[in-house]
């Protein structure tokens, strides 16, 4: 039997959370390649790292079905979300977790947020203050 | 009464089945609406890419899912939840990595989006939460090397 098909894999890639994505890329060339092609259509982010799993079973997580709840990621700071390396023109979900200390410089450029230009929904969460 | 047609696998095994439920193949309906323009009782179709084993079972899971409503088409794009994931579905999809394979590329090739949905989703699955070698690991059997279907 032949391997599946590019565009299948990218199907399958489609039911991905980013962190999950992020493993795939370290799978092989082939992986990498459509990994980083994938159209989030999901994001949840926040700026701190999380020592305990208490928000894995949190209310917000049944806003609508999510397949992954790696949605979910620790990996990347707020800070560098223009970095975010996958494709986010398809994003229509765009939830945030902010916790604020003295070194904030979390921002979102105005040139990324125009990019999204399919974003249905923006939910900003104010989360505290880092324990500095 | 109900329009009997025949599919022939690559194997050469015929299997007799009911037209509506094998027009849940895009592929199928478009052979019998255009190619015999809905005269099709009795016909027989060459299926060359799908084998007895996995024909059987894309047919039980037809006939599971033959009062599905029909999906909408979204603009072109494809609304990647449509399918609900049942039970029935997550049993019917506990099978070796080749059945599974085997049934995504089925599914593909027969155009049956719904089936196509579950298994890449049953797929996604094996590979959700894992680190790099936990994926090589996960996707090599006794039977298979890593990558033989993906």
């Amino acid at each position: 039997m032949e391997r599946v098909s590019d565009e299948i894999l990218l199907k399958i890639f489609g039911y991905l959370g980013i962190r999950s994505l992020t493993n795939c890329k370290m799978v092989c060339k082939r992986w990498k390649m459509w990994a980083s092609e994938v159209k989030l259509e999901q994001l949840v982010i926040r700026n701190y790292r999380l020592e305990d799993s208490q928000f894995y079973d949190g209310k917000w997580l049944s806003t609508d079905e999510p397949i992954d709840l790696d949605d979910i990621t620790n990996i990347f700071s707020l800070r560098r979300f223009d970095l975010i390396p996958f494709q986010l023109d398809r994003l229509k979900r765009l939830i945030v977790y902010l916790r604020f200390g003295n070194s904030t410089s979390d921002q979102i450029s105005i040139a990324t947020l125009n990019k999204l230009t399919r974003l249905e929904h923006l939910q900003l969460m104010n989360e505290g203050w880092y324990a500095e | 009464m109900s329009n009997m047609i025949y599919l022939q696998s690559s194997d050469g095994d015929i299997f007799e089945t009911d037209a509506q439920i094998a027009k849940c193949s895009g592929t199928i309906r478009f052979m019998l609406e255009d190619c015999y323009m809905g005269e099709y009782e009795g016909v027989l179709i060459p299926l060359p890419n799908v084998n007895s084993a996995i024909l059987r079972k894309v047919l039980k899971w037809a006939d599971h899912h033959k009062d599905d409503p029909v999906p909408i088409e979204d603009d072109g794009h494809s609304v990647k939840q449509v399918s609900v994931f049942s039970s029935w579905d997550a049993e019917f999809l506990e099978v070796d990595q080749g059945t599974l394979f085997g049934l995504v590329q089925a599914a593909n090739y027969l155009d049956i989006q719904g089936l196509l949905d579950v298994t890449c989703k049953t797929v996604a699955n094996k590979i959700s939460g894992k680190t790099a070698d936990d994926i090589r690991n996960t996707l090599t059997t006794n039977q298979n090397k890593f990558q033989d279907f993906i």
